[in-house]
């Protein structure tokens, strides 16, 4: 009798996962990480002949660009689309970076900051399933060396889960889609753009300021101290780099904003990290941009990320630095 | 081994099925022994000698302390016993193993971890010594006799359990002591993992001492029903805590599986599962938003995260138990219950008659009472709860929180005390609290006071304690919504949990258990609310695996 009473819940489970499959994931998609399946679709598309500058990075890249606005800035015949995806550090990129090379852009424009020159965060479960389920890994033409990238072993299961086992994963699709929905309606400082959205795909409507800024700039200046004490990251960004420049890629290398609050916090770190995007850049026949100061406060909606303004401002600086192109390209 | 696993699922079906085809009491307790081994090494190998050993203390003290001397050669087979669990627990390199880690041959047997060749050690000095202290025991008179076999138990186990729980920490606190008079100490702390339920088994191992000590329980002769009692694998890691005269009467006959049994049991199981999955672990990421860095939010969000809080430690420690009865009914055994609604509790007092009923009676039974209980002064009564209190406060782990939590309850169980008498002594107070608005008033003050207990206990340094205390206690007038994190996680679901819990759980106190109702349904119905649950739990089950909260104790 116990017997009847597991293969009924298990029945009632299959029906669940197949309707997971069918008809739930395709209508509300994989919540945050849907993203990165769009992404996928996007570069398989690709796009015609022209010169494409693609904007990869984390929310800082995501809240600091409009394609349109890099595209108006930039020499004739560029367009610009911003794939940047939340909270994809340099580890991510790795995973992510094949992919877009394959579709062949003119150029990848990487914002970093200095905690970037530290430990790189691990790669969330979550995205490294979606990244199976958007056969990320077929671009690679190596496998991912996890302990030279510092990844979990969680994460570099999930990366290389069968689809099903993927797709399992985001059983919470349900729970999740309601969660955004109530949240959408509650929150009104907070924008949802769509998954495949490519030129503005920012977030943030309102910008944090006083009591709120002072506790947000404390967890920031925090944690990039923390990244910095535990560990090296600069090798993965000059890997990153080095692959984009053998793809004949232009890797051009923004030295990020950086709050007029956390400026005077530690000099010395902040030159370093200019000095090695500098070098780096130089190195790949790239371009450099320092933004660390292009923005004053009323730029950032909070102690990191650009706000409307910020975003025109920086984008702007992006565009203009992009090279003309040459006759026969 | 967690609850929620498949190849714990895998593990019951098969133990049910060998069980009901075993027609001896020993073989079926062979199988349930092994069964409960494998449940408890399949997180670590190595701690199974802690088992053994306290197993074996416990066997041979409750023996001893009644007079029953084990003759030389019963005494060299538990030797060899020890020796052989020594070889097979400690000396195969089971981290590695278990790490999923490929390791040549002659490795598995050389293994590296740290302390290894002082288990080692340990375990073979006690096969070799054991023997010879137990008989010379026997030269002493009964009533030191009795008194030096309860003394090893209990120094034993607490031993066990200041060496793995408390080392650390108090030899912490001694050092920042000395710093503090001027003394420079840096002492060694170790580096050894919590054994899981340690303080669980070792406190139900103790029982049998004390009870045979007490009379209360005649000592079994049987190693194996000992060893099967100690390690009873639907309750060996996180409760309840069963006293012998509460499972080993079960031990006396065969088992004979009954189907209204495995039903009913499978019921109540699944009923702790939906607590613990559905429920506690949906709620467990916001209150982990909340509590890992809670300085600046505002009172709204410490309030928020208290109520959350208390329902996931309810759902998740009240689930595990569901499942540990619901498994063993399937046997035939009940286990008693172990929480009563306690978030219905009208007083502090009756509060801790309902949470965790295993632990507050073993503590007032082994601790309370022979402090002296409420038989002295009212000054001695408060002493002996204030002591029974700090204790089950530092049981619960080796943090300052937990001690300032279990002081907190020790105060509030004197004041409500003392209240009682006051009470007592007006007829006009005692009809009030007897009324309606009485009853909820009274309602309402317990129910702050054990949020305010939660957040002490949820919050993980001083500094957090300071701050979610402050913010509970005096509201700073802050509303906005999007500063109780509704950015972060998934709040929303967090937030429709706690609803969903706020319902059933009030349904259930006022009518009947869902486990009750389900008992109640005619088989097509029970198939059509397991394929119901089964999708749900497909749905809800979240993608993080969450260990129980209690785990950590």
């Amino acid at each position: 009798m116990a017997l009847l009473l597991i293969v009924a819940a298990f029945a009632g489970a299959a029906v669940g996962a197949i309707a997971l499959r069918a008809w739930i994931v395709p209508t509300i998609g994989l919540g945050g990480v849907q993203r990165i399946i769009e992404l996928g679709r996007i570069l398989d598309d690709g796009w015609d002949d022209e010169h494409m500058g693609i904007v990869l990075g984390n929310s800082v890249s995501v809240e600091g660009y409009d394609a349109s606005i890099i595209e108006v800035a930039a020499p004739p015949g560029w367009r610009a689309m911003n794939m940047a995806i939340n909270g994809c550090d340099v580890m991510e990129l790795h995973v992510l970076l094949p992919r877009v090379l394959e579709a062949q852009p003119s150029a990848i424009i990487l914002t970093l900051r200095a905690v970037d020159l530290g430990l790189p965060p691990d790669l969330p479960v979550d995205k490294a399933y979606a990244y199976a389920l958007g056969n990320f890994l077929d671009a690679h033409r190596k496998p991912i060396d996890r302990r030279a990238l510092g990844m979990n072993r969680d994460s570099y299961n999930a990366l290389h889960a069968h689809h099903a086992k993927a797709m399992l994963h985001f059983r919470t699709a349900v729970a999740r889609w309601v969660n955004d929905q109530v949240r959408g309606w509650i929150r009104h400082d907070m924008r949802e753009p769509d998954s495949a959205e490519i030129i503005a795909p920012y977030n943030l409507l309102a910008s944090i300021r006083g009591q709120r800024l002072v506790r947000h700039l404390n967890t920031i200046a925090e944690m990039q101290d923390e990244r910095l004490a535990a560990g090296d990251g600069a090798r993965l960004i000059e890997r990153l780099v080095e692959q984009i420049a053998d793809a004949g890629v232009i890797p051009i290398l923004v030295a990020a904003p950086q709050h007029p609050r956390l400026r005077d916090r530690d000099p010395e770190r902040d030159e370093h990290c200019r000095t090695f995007l500098r070098v780096l850049a130089a190195q790949h026949n790239g371009e450099f941009i320092d933004a660390t100061e292009a923005l004053d406060e009323d730029g950032f909606a909070d102690a990191i990320h650009p706000n409307e303004s910020g975003r025109r401002i920086l984008s702007m600086l992006v565009g203009r630095h992009l090279p003309p192109r040459q006759r026969g390209d | 081994m967690l609850f929620q696993t498949p190849e714990f699922l895998a593990l019951l079906v098969l133990v049910l099925a060998a069980v009901n085809l075993l027609r001896t009491a020993r073989s079926q307790h062979t199988l349930l022994l092994a069964a409960s081994y494998v449940f408890y090494g399949w997180w670590d190998v190595r701690f199974l000698m802690l088992i053994l050993l306290s197993t074996v203390i416990d066997y041979a003290a409750a023996l001893g302390i009644r007079g029953i001397k084990l003759g030389w050669a019963k005494r060299v087979r538990i030797s060899g016993l020890i020796v052989a669990g020594t070889l097979v627990f400690l000396c195969i390199d089971w981290p590695t193993l278990q790490d999923g880690a490929f390791a040549l041959r002659g490795e598995l047997l050389a293994p590296e971890w740290t302390g290894f060749r002082r288990a080692v050690s340990v375990c073979l000095g006690f096969a070799i010594v054991g023997p010879t202290l137990y008989g010379w025991y026997f030269r002493l008179n009964e009533q030191a006799r009795r008194r030096a076999f309860l003394a090893t138990s209990i120094v034993a186990n607490l031993g066990m359990l200041a060496f793995f729980k408390y080392y650390n920490f108090f030899v912490d606190n001694l050092s920042g002591i000395g710093g503090a008079l001027g003394v420079q100490w840096q002492p060694q702390l170790i580096d050894v993992a919590l054994p899981v339920g340690i303080s669980f088994y070792t406190f139900q191992t103790m029982s049998y001492s004390i009870d045979s000590f007490r009379g209360r329980v005649t000592p079994d002769r049987s190693l194996l029903r000992v060893a099967l009692y100690v390690a009873y694998f639907p309750q060996l890691v996180a409760g309840p805590i069963l006293r012998p005269q509460q499972f080993m009467p079960a031990l006396a006959d065969p088992w004979r599986l009954r189907s209204q049994n495995v039903i009913s049991g499978f019921n109540l199981a699944t009923v702790g599962l939906v607590k613990k999955v559905l429920i506690a672990d949906s709620i467990a990421p916001m209150v982990d938003t909340i509590f890992n860095d809670p300085h600046g939010l505002p009172s709204m969000a410490i309030m928020l995260g208290a109520a959350l809080f208390a329902v996931q430690i309810y759902c998740d420690f009240s689930g595990y138990t569901d499942i540990a009865r619901g498994v063993s009914r399937m046997f035939g055994v009940e286990i008693p219950i172990n929480f009563n609604f306690p978030y219905f509790s009208t007083s502090i007092i009756e509060f801790w008659r309902r949470w965790h009923i295993s632990l507050s009676t073993w503590l007032r039974d082994y601790l309370y009472i022979p402090l002296g209980g409420n038989r002295g002064s009212i000054a001695a009564t408060y002493f002996n709860l204030m002591a029974t209190m700090v204790f089950g406060g530092l049981w619960h782990g080796a943090a300052w929180n937990f001690v300032i939590w279990g002081t907190y309850q020790g105060v509030l169980l004197c004041l409500n005390r003392a209240l009682r008498v006051v009470i007592e002594r007006s007829p006009a107070l005692a009809r009030f609290c007897g009324s309606r608005v009485g009853t909820v008033l009274r309602w309402a003050i317990t129910a702050y006071l054990w949020l305010l207990g939660w957040l002490i206990f949820r919050a993980t340094s001083f500094d957090d304690v300071r701050y979610c205390m402050k913010k509970f206690i005096l509201f700073d007038g802050r509303l906005e919504l999007a500063s109780l994190g509704l950015g972060r996680g998934t709040p929303i679901i967090a937030l429709l949990a706690l609803a969903a819990f706020c319902v059933l759980h009030t349904a259930s106190f006022f009518s009947r258990r869902w486990n009750e109702r389900l008992d109640m349904l005619p088989l097509a119905m029970l198939l059509l609310a397991y394929a119901l649950l089964g999708l749900l739990l497909f749905f809800g089950w979240p993608a993080a695996e969450q260990p129980f909260i209690y785990f950590q104790f």
